[in-house]
């Protein structure tokens, strides 16, 4: 048969029935389990070091400062009407993040805005608390429904 | 005409049930006018489907707005290919043209094994009806597409402005024709544990099916991160959003589920493995629907959020139930033939390039559903990102591709050593030729060399296999080699179908990487004439204008772009905005080379049009991925297509001598 390798039509090797040591037989077992723990730990480490806690701008404020209060976390929540200050020329953005329960939080950006951007809507900010009770958002993200919704409907 | 197909539907439904019953009962009972009876009401469900689904496109077509879905996601002034696309932008509609596909596919299996399978087929057909009676269960009792608005509007809501894309017209179709052929594939496993008939004959009769369920999933994704890229104006074609997520998990283990079949073909082993392989592909298919209809998860693509998410739920927990249960009961039947030999042997590579898949499936599956993990167990929400999935997968993959590499070379059963050093000394001297080669061009970053090195390994051992294909033709029948090359493709086509896929995947892998690994962002605010440096382009900003057009406003920059002194393009980034729609979208402009993309965005601009804000990417080797995904179905295109030979080797493939070890009997069956 065309593209065949010769090697491949040699007769194998006549195996003698022998007793296979502990490893032998166990050796695609062992194998396998150290490719699940490989992953496991990749999938460990990789929460560990990335998972961020998601949490309402009322859950923010009551986290002791202690555990979480410098550290990278997710916030989601609506953009309060009449808060938000666009600065084009030097792309920096200031609003307030409104929670259900009206717990507010002021949040301070550096960059592009999302097509979607305008008081009133849905964000989901990356970033941790600076001096002064701000939050620094490192990214913004809007939250569109792919569902149509008409304008002023 | 509306109340036509929703009739349609009603009576689709009830013949389903009949449809799934009846030839079971009649292969129980011995009445085999109930088997024809169940045939042909699987033609009948298949006619109502496409009566009902070709009602709603004309609703659309005519603008028939009376119909809520019509008026929802349409509009008079739309193109005709969006009115179309149109038809599954919505819940409804999506899944009408589930239940469209599901029941043609159906009456097509019906159809392809009226004289094949006798004892599997009453049970594939009932696995089929079922899925078919829920889906259209949910069309009539919970999202009716045909459900009518108290007056009709004079005109619709239209699309949404971001879906109106090509990319949009065949990334939901496709997808949805990778996610409904796998059922085929599920159903035959399912017969073949009920019947106890567990030999490869239900792999055999479903290799093609898998093969184009595979190769429209594909598609799908591939569709789905083109969309992304040129319309959401972000930079990137893939952000790990949950919905991505979704379609992405079932083609991890569906490829893993293509490989291990070829072992259980050859060797006879991996048998409950690939039953389970199927079952996890089927449900993660379901779940990935699951996952965009119920809205459980934040993605930023939230669809609708509908009431739907606890029946497929359901669903899918009495899929999962049933198929496992089956597969415990039926393990004594499922012994393997024989024992994995060796570690060097192409058995073993299979088996830890399927454990690999399934690990990257599962990480994706774990990074997906974390948030609401951790809110059970914790009581806090822990969310991860791209950067996860990226941390995760990039090693996985990795190591992925350098198994790519190795696989074809080492034989069945078990590797010689001579084997091997045969067949690894061009590749690795290559591997290494060009990974000391970047690293003098200055490549340092440690993953990048590690990712061209694997792909080079795996390219240098395809080019190899061709090459030797190629020389043995030459040798045997005097070929020259533009000639040996097609012949040779032809002539073994699941074989090197096959390879032409790996190409596609080093290729894309070659440009995930290059992109990801080696992307460069700018941003600036620029006033008419003022420049932005991105790597060795500049970008000049020329003005902004703004102007109408027939159904929308447009503000558009023009931006010089400056190489080596020279101006080399003029791009317009600009930005929509749609009178029915409330914000703008961004309309990216792209510089494509072979080396790289230069991607740029107008983000905003001050009211006076006095000066703009500009974000620029530039995005290395990234065409390559496109290049790759067309060589990838091109390759899946040359596996599935038909072979005169194909029938004449699975008959004689078992008989042979077990130690013709190429992949070539392997695959073709």
């Amino acid at each position: 048969m065309l593209g065949e390798r010769s090697e491949t039509l040699v007769a194998p090797p006549v195996r003698r029935p022998q007793r296979q040591s502990f490893f032998r037989r166990w050796r695609f077992v062992i194998g396998g389990l150290v490719v699940a723990l490989a992953i496991g730990v990749l999938i460990y480490q990789g929460i560990a070091s990335t998972g961020m806690y998601y949490l309402t701008v009322s859950e923010y404020k009551a986290m002791p400062a202690t555990t979480g209060a410098r550290e990278q976390v997710r916030l989601g929540g609506k953009v309060r009407e009449g808060s938000v200050q666009w600065h084009s020329s030097s792309m920096t953005l200031r609003f307030d993040l409104e929670d259900e329960q009206g717990q507010t939080l002021p949040v301070l950006y550096k960059g592009v805005l999302p097509d979607a951007f305008k008081p009133g809507v849905e964000v989901v900010l990356e970033g941790s608390q600076v001096g002064g009770g701000v939050f620094e958002a490192r990214t913004l993200l809007t939250k569109c429904a792919s569902k149509y919704v008409p304008l002023g409907g | 005409m509306v109340d036509v197909g929703r009739a349609a539907l009603a009576l689709a439904l009830i013949i389903a049930v009949f449809g799934g019953a009846a030839p079971v009962l009649g292969a129980r009972s011995g009445f085999p006018e109930l088997l024809v009876a169940g045939r042909r009401a699987v033609y009948v469900v298949g006619a109502l489907v496409s009566v009902a689904g070709l009602l709603l496109l004309y609703a659309f077509l005519t603008h028939d707005f009376i119909l809520q879905y019509v008026a929802q996601y349409s509009a008079r002034d739309m193109a005709l290919i969006y009115t179309i696309s149109a038809f599954w932008a919505g819940q409804e509609g999506s899944l009408l043209l589930w239940a469209w596909v599901l029941a043609l596919f159906a009456s097509l299996v019906a159809w392809q094994n009226r004289r094949r399978h006798p004892d599997l087929m009453p049970y594939v057909q009932a696995v089929l009806m079922v899925n078919q009676t829920f889906i259209l269960g949910v069309l009539v009792l919970l999202s009716d597409p045909f459900a009518k608005l108290q007056f009709t509007p004079a005109d619709g809501q239209g699309l949404n402005p971001l879906l109106e894309n090509m990319g949009m017209f065949f990334h939901p179709t496709t997808l949805y024709l990778g996610y409904v052929g796998f059922t085929v594939p599920f159903a035959f496993a399912m017969a073949a544990l009920i019947k106890g008939k567990l030999g490869d004959e239900w792999i055999r009769s479903t290799r093609r099916w898998t093969l184009v369920a595979w190769f429209f999933l594909t598609l799908g994704n591939l569709f789905g991160a083109q969309w992304a890229y040129v319309e959401l104006g972000w930079g990137g074609y893939w952000a790990w959003d949950p919905v991505e997520s979704a379609s992405f998990m079932p083609w991890l283990v569906g490829t893993a589920y293509l490989h291990s079949v070829m072992v259980q073909q050859r060797r006879g082993m991996l048998k409950v493995w690939n039953i389970a392989l199927i079952i996890a592909t089927y449900s993660l298919v379901l779940f990935g629907t699951f996952l965009t209809r119920s809205g459980v998860l934040a993605s930023v693509h939230t669809f609708g959020q509908s009431g739907l998410g606890p029946f497929f739920l359901a669903f899918i927990g009495l899929t999962l139930a049933v198929s496992l249960g089956l597969l415990i009961d039926r393990l004594p039947l499922l012994r393997s033939e024989h024992e994995l030999d060796s570690f060097l042997s192409r058995e073993s590579s299979f088996l830890f390039n399927n454990l690999i898949l399934v690990g990257a499936a599962f990480a994706t599956f774990w990074g997906t559903v974390f948030p609401l993990i951790s809110e059970a167990v914790r009581g806090v929400k822990i969310t991860v990102g791209a950067p996860f999935f990226n941390q995760v997968n990039g090693p996985i993959f990795l190591a992925l591709i350098a198994l790519m590499g190795i696989c074809p070379l080492i034989s069945w059963r078990k590797a010689s050593p001579d084997n091997l050093a045969r067949n690894f000394l061009y590749p690795l001297a290559g591997t290494l030729v060009l990974v000391a080669l970047l690293f003098i061009a200055g490549v340092r970053e440690f993953y990048a060399l590690l990712a061209f090195g694997a792909c080079t390994l795996v390219a240098t051992t395809l080019l190899l296999e061709f090459f030797r294909g190629v020389r043995a033709r030459g040798r045997i029948y005097g070929e020259n080699p533009p000639r040996a090359l097609p012949r040779l493709i032809w002539h073994n086509k699941p074989r090197y179908g096959g390879y032409i896929v790996h190409l596609g995947v080093i290729l894309i892998a070659v440009g995930v990487a290059g992109s990801s690994l080696f992307q460069a962002v700018g941003e600036a605010n620029l006033k008419p004439g003022e420049s932005l440096q991105l790597r060795q382009y500049t970008l000049i900003n020329r003005g902004v204008a703004e102007y109408p057009t027939a159904t929308r406003r447009v503000v558009a920059a023009s931006v010089d772009v400056v190489k080596d002194g020279k101006v080399v393009d003029t791009l317009s980034p600009a930005k929509l905005f749609h009178p029915n729609y409330e914000n703008p979208v961004s309309e990216v402009a792209i510089r494509t080379t072979p080396q790289e993309d230069l991607y740029v965005i107008l983000a905003g601009w001050a009211d006076d049009y006095s000066s703009a804000t500009f974000k620029a990417y530039v995005n290395p080797l990234i065409v390559w991925l496109w290049i790759g995904g067309v060589v990838l179905l091109l390759g899946t295109a040359i596996a599935v297509w038909p072979d005169r030979r194909e029938v004449r080797q699975s008959v004689s493939a078992r008989q042979t001598v077990p130690t013709v070890t190429s992949g070539l009997a392997g695959v073709t069956r």
